[in-house]
């Protein structure tokens, strides 16, 4: 804030002495002309100097910033790669689940079909004794 | 002793590696857990239809063990000459 108004004052101040100076030119005297220069060349060397200073400032801000850019990715990488372990850690146990789940179905199965074949055999010895009564009627 | 210029590069270089490294781990991680969705995905569609399979075999069997059962019914209600005796259908 105390940069803007130093500007300020210094570029009102030039402005001023830049019209005093015209002034002085008329009024012509020899000394009054090189003094005029000189104030001219110092007024120079000091707006050169603020440009510098504010070079300077626009400089050490991109730094902080890159800096801040360069953390901020660092710290979203690191939350990337937390987040991911999780991610992992829950879908194996998903799987892990699932799969006891699928070969207990699985086991239930196999025994199923034993069933099937026991009855379905013991169904068709029955039809056979059946129709060989039936048959043994005619 | 080593200078300051060269400790603050190899300080950098330290730093670049340890994020490269960390990119390197967060790209594989992606690729992992891609590959075990999709396994998982797999493993869902096939409990899926296992346990259709098994409805259909729960079913069966509830079928056959009546269809057995029917078979004996008449033999136990009736009063008629048959000789054959009633077995336990369990």
């Amino acid at each position: 804030m105390s940069q803007i108004l130093s500007e300020t004052f210094l570029s009102g101040f030039m402005i001023l002495v830049q019209s005093l100076s015209v002034v002085f030119l008329y009024c012509g005297t020899s000394s009054g002309a090189s003094t005029v220069t000189q104030v001219s060349e110092e007024l120079q060397a000091l707006l050169m100097e603020e440009r510098k200073r504010k070079r300077k400032v626009s400089n050490r801000e991109s730094a902080r910033r890159s800096r801040m850019r360069k953390k901020k990715h660092l710290d979203d990488l690191t939350a990337e790669l937390t987040q991911l372990r999780e991610d992992n850690h829950q879908i194996i146990m998903s799987l892990n689940i699932t799969m006891q789940r699928y070969l207990h179905v699985e086991a239930e199965n196999s025994v199923l079909r034993a069933q099937t074949n026991e009855l379905s055999g013991r169904l068709e010895s029955l039809e056979d004794i059946i129709t060989f009564l039936q048959w043994k009627q005619w | 002793m080593i200078s300051n210029r060269e400790s603050a590069r190899r300080s950098r270089m330290r730093k670049k590696q340890q994020i490269e490294e960390l990119q390197s781990q967060v790209n594989q991680l992606q690729t992992i857990n891609g590959q075990l969705s999709q396994k998982l995905i797999n493993l869902l569609e096939n409990n899926h239809e296992i346990l259709q399979e098994n409805a259909q075999l729960k079913e069966k069997v509830s079928t056959l063990h009546m269809v057995l059962s029917d078979v004996f019914a008449p033999l136990r209600n009736s009063d008629d000459s048959s000789s054959m005796k009633p077995k336990s259908a369990s």
